[in-house]
């Protein structure tokens, strides 16, 4: 190998060292930047809501991170630099000038190449030897306390941080859920339910609040889980077997609205609480519903946009199965409600009245092993309840039509729900409790489902 | 060319030098740079006050090069032909005329010009174009100098009543401008000793004429790698109040350096490089270099010059930049 190549190969080997000293160098000092720039925006923050303030934070902590390495290339040690490295350990700026012939030839030039290339080795121990600081202890130091800054800020976060939380969260839930409602619509078999859940999708899309979110998809839903119950009687469409039917699809949607509900719930709140019903009751499956024979159903009334109440129309398939009506309330109290019970000896499907809407009907009786049905309609505000006349226990009961059909009208009248005196919750509930007490006997109700009864009277008054 | 040529004739500098310092105390960076400016093929300007024994150097110099010497002591009255010389007319043994050029003092290989700023400018630029044309023109012929042929010019700094400095273009043929100082206390000691007692031993001749023009070739002949050329270049640039990025730079200086200055610095590191047997430019070279070659053609504003502040700290200031990170 000539001397020439020799002392380059020496300088590419001063400049690879000196280029990983840089990088940690300039990385160190990108981190410490970032972190700064990251705890700048995290402090203003503090007196701003911004949804997604950590996300920002770590964009802002990259950004300047890569600004800092990319503006800091110029300075990248290159052959000079390891030239005048490796020169500080000969004497006479030998290697240097060595170095920077810039390919004069001659005697003199050539005896200096040897001369300098002889001295390459030695030059290059030395260079080896010498202490070097990969890190810069004030660049460490105020990485560390901007670190600290972070960590201060992200542990104990303000109002306005706390409430870009929530804010986020909620962006998130409905995100997802609209995400899922599309993966749905590619699964799903029915062009028409396919339809719903784009129009759903679209709603989500438009949707800012997460209840909102669940409540739209516990509405379509239901409305699927209806139409599925309708196949049951011979309307069910046909399914090739490969996509989803309206009934899955119903099912992944509460287990969708379900999943939503839970994470909102990490924040206090529940899409019931607006007046809507809770996702996890409204998984509906013919299956476990009832029990088979021992299905009943009460309808009671149904808030107008959503399912509501924390009374579920649930269904339990045992002998001492208790069906209820969810209560009528909301913005559109002409709307039916659904609850659903199973019967035991005689399970009555009632509607329960959880929100004060006024509610009429919600009852229904099951005969043993056979559905209940019971129908109502609820009208409303949601502190205000229709109480029936005292007299109505007296007359005789009629059966109920039955859930109104999608599209259809509730039929009314049919069942002793009649509009009665409009009266706040908290006082009609007095009544409940006694009507209840004085019926309690007669109904021949098992002894734990009289104390539930009890029980669920003596929480209302409490909370009131 | 052979390199152990450069060892020799560094070899052969450091002779010179330790024969000039047996006459000579101290004065070690005028010694120096008389030295290289000799090799360089400059001449050089030396700034001291009277009786600091600036015709002894030269004469020193002269002794142990081998070369001629003559000394001109500059007054308001000499006049150039004083300097070059003159044609005068001849009678010859058979009775005819002729003009002979009678060569004056400046037709040595070594002059001394004592105390240059007391002729008029027309003397003093009659030396000057002697000094750069080394060639000197009488009567319409052109006769060549001496080689070597190096002047010393000197100057009082004080007693300027009635004394014509020397102009920028002037000042700038000179290689380098020598400070010399006062000697310290033993070196005062020792110039008594020497001169109060008995006579010195006879100077060694350590080089011919022939020898120091090789030294000259040698010199010229020094590698000056692209880094040292650019940095010497960054230094001269940097004495330019419009280009220096130096703030003190464009506040007290009103003139920089030209291209002559950047010649003299590296003629100068050349020079100093050959002194040490070395083949090629240092960086150590163009710092020691620096202030020699530059302070004469730094001139000062009326900010500069009322601050106090003197061309050797502005030239620290810009070397300390321009080869800053730069061992030397």
């Amino acid at each position: 190998m000539d001397s020439s190549a020799l002392l380059e190969r020496m300088i590419g080997k001063v400049r690879r060292r000196l280029g990983v000293l840089w990088a940690a160098r300039q990385g160190l000092r990108g981190v410490a930047w970032g972190i700064w720039a990251a705890a700048a925006l995290l402090l203003a923050t503090r007196f701003f809501v911004l949804p997604g303030y950590l996300f920002y934070a770590a964009g802002t902590f990259t950004a300047v991170l890569a600004a800092v390495l990319i503006a800091g290339r110029q300075s990248v040690p290159g052959r000079k630099q390891a030239l005048f490295a490796l020169d500080r350990h000969v004497p006479d700026n030998l290697i240097l000038a060595a170095g920077s012939l810039n390919g004069h030839s001659g005697p003199l030039e050539a005896r200096l190449l040897e001369e300098a290339a002889g001295r390459a080795d030695a030059a290059l121990a030395g260079f080896r030897k010498e202490k070097r600081h990969w890190v810069e202890r004030k660049t460490l130091f105020w990485a560390a306390a901007g670190l600290g800054v972070l960590l201060v800020s992200g542990l104990f976060p303000s109002s306005a941080q706390q409430e870009a939380k929530e804010t986020e969260l909620e962006r998130s839930i409905v995100t997802s859920l609209q995400k899922q409602v599309h993966r749905l619509r590619e699964r799903t078999a029915e062009d028409e339910v396919g339809k719903q859940l784009a129009d759903l999708a679209a709603v989500l899309g438009k949707t800012e609040r997460p209840e909102e979110a669940i409540r739209e998809t516990v509405k379509l839903q239901r409305e699927l889980s209806l139409r599925d119950r309708m196949g049951d009687t011979g309307e069910r469409p046909d399914i090739d077997g490969n996509g989803l039917s309206a009934g899955e699809t119903a099912s992944e949607l509460a287990q969708m609205a379900g999943d939503a509900d839970e994470r909102l719930s990490s924040l206090g709140r529940s899409a019931a609480d607006n007046g809507g019903e809770p996702p996890l009751a409204v998984k509906e499956d013919p299956a476990d519903s009832g029990g088979g024979d021992g299905g009943g159903r009460g309808s009671g009334g149904e808030n107008g946009d959503t399912p509501n109440g924390r009374a579920p129309g649930s269904a339990e398939g045992s002998e001492k199965g208790s069906g209820q009506g969810s209560d009528g309330s909301g913005e559109d109290p002409d709307a039916v409600g659904e609850g659903e019970g199973t019967t035991g000896e005689k399970a009555p499907g009632s509607g329960e009245p959880d929100s004060s809407g006024s509610e009429t009907g919600g009852k229904g009786d099951g005969a043993d092993g056979q559905g209940g049905k019971g129908a109502g309609s609820g009208r409303g505000s949601r502190t205000l309840v229709s109480t029936p006349p005292p007299d109505m226990t007296h007359r005789d009961p009629t059966s109920d039509s039955g859930p109104v059909r999608p599209g259809g009208t509730p039929e009314k009248g049919r069942v002793p729900a009649e509009k009665g005196t409009v009266r706040p919750y908290g006082e009609a509930l007095g009544d409940y409790r006694d009507a209840y007490l004085e019926s309690a006997g007669q109904l021949g109700l098992p002894e734990e489902l009289q104390r539930v009864l009890s029980e669920y009277f003596s929480s209302l008054e409490k909370e009131d | 060319m052979e390199t152990e040529e450069y060892a020799e004739m560094g070899r052969a500098i450091r002779d010179i030098r330790d024969e000039v310092g047996k006459f000579i105390v101290g004065q070690k960076e005028a010694v120096d740079l008389i030295l290289f400016s000799i090799i360089g093929g400059g001449h050089a300007l030396l700034e001291g006050l009277p009786g600091l024994g600036k015709t002894m150097l030269v004469r020193t110099f002269s002794e142990v090069l081998d070369l001629g010497f003559s000394r001109i002591q500059f007054t308001p009255d000499l006049m150039p032909s004083d300097i070059t010389g003159t044609s005068i007319l001849e009678r010859l043994p058979d009775g005819g005329q002729r003009f002979v050029f009678r060569e004056g003092p400046i037709f040595s290989e070594m002059v001394l010009a004592d105390e240059i700023n007391r002729a008029t400018p027309k003397t003093q630029s009659a030396l000057l174009e002697a000094m750069g044309e080394r060639t000197v023109t009488v009567l319409g012929e052109t006769r060549r100098m001496a080689d070597p042929f190096f002047v010393l010019a000197t100057q009082n700094p004080i007693e300027l009543e009635g004394t014509y400095p020397l102009p920028e273009a002037q000042l700038d043929r000179f290689l380098c401008k020598i400070l010399v100082p006062y000697p310290d206390r033993e070196e005062l000691k020792e110039i008594m000793r020497r001169t109060t007692g008995a006579d010195p031993a006879p100077l060694k001749k350590v080089m011919d004429p022939g020898a120091v023009r090789r030294a000259r070739e040698l010199a010229r002949a020094v590698v000056l790698p692209e880094e040292m050329l650019d940095a010497a270049a960054r230094i001269v640039v940097a004495t330019r109040p419009e280009k220096s990025d130096i703030p003190d730079i464009a506040r007290f200086v009103r003139i920089g350096s030209g291209p002559r200055g950047l010649q003299s610095l590296i003629a100068l590191a050349k020079s100093r490089a050959l002194s040490e047997g070395r083949y090629h430019v240092s960086i150590a070279d163009l710092r020691a270099s620096a202030a020699p070659a530059l302070r004469h053609r730094l001139i000062l504003g009326y900010e500069g010059e009322a601050s106090g502040v003197t061309p050797d700290d502005l030239i620290g200031k810009i070397v300390g930049e321009a080869l800053s990170g730069v061992r030397s």
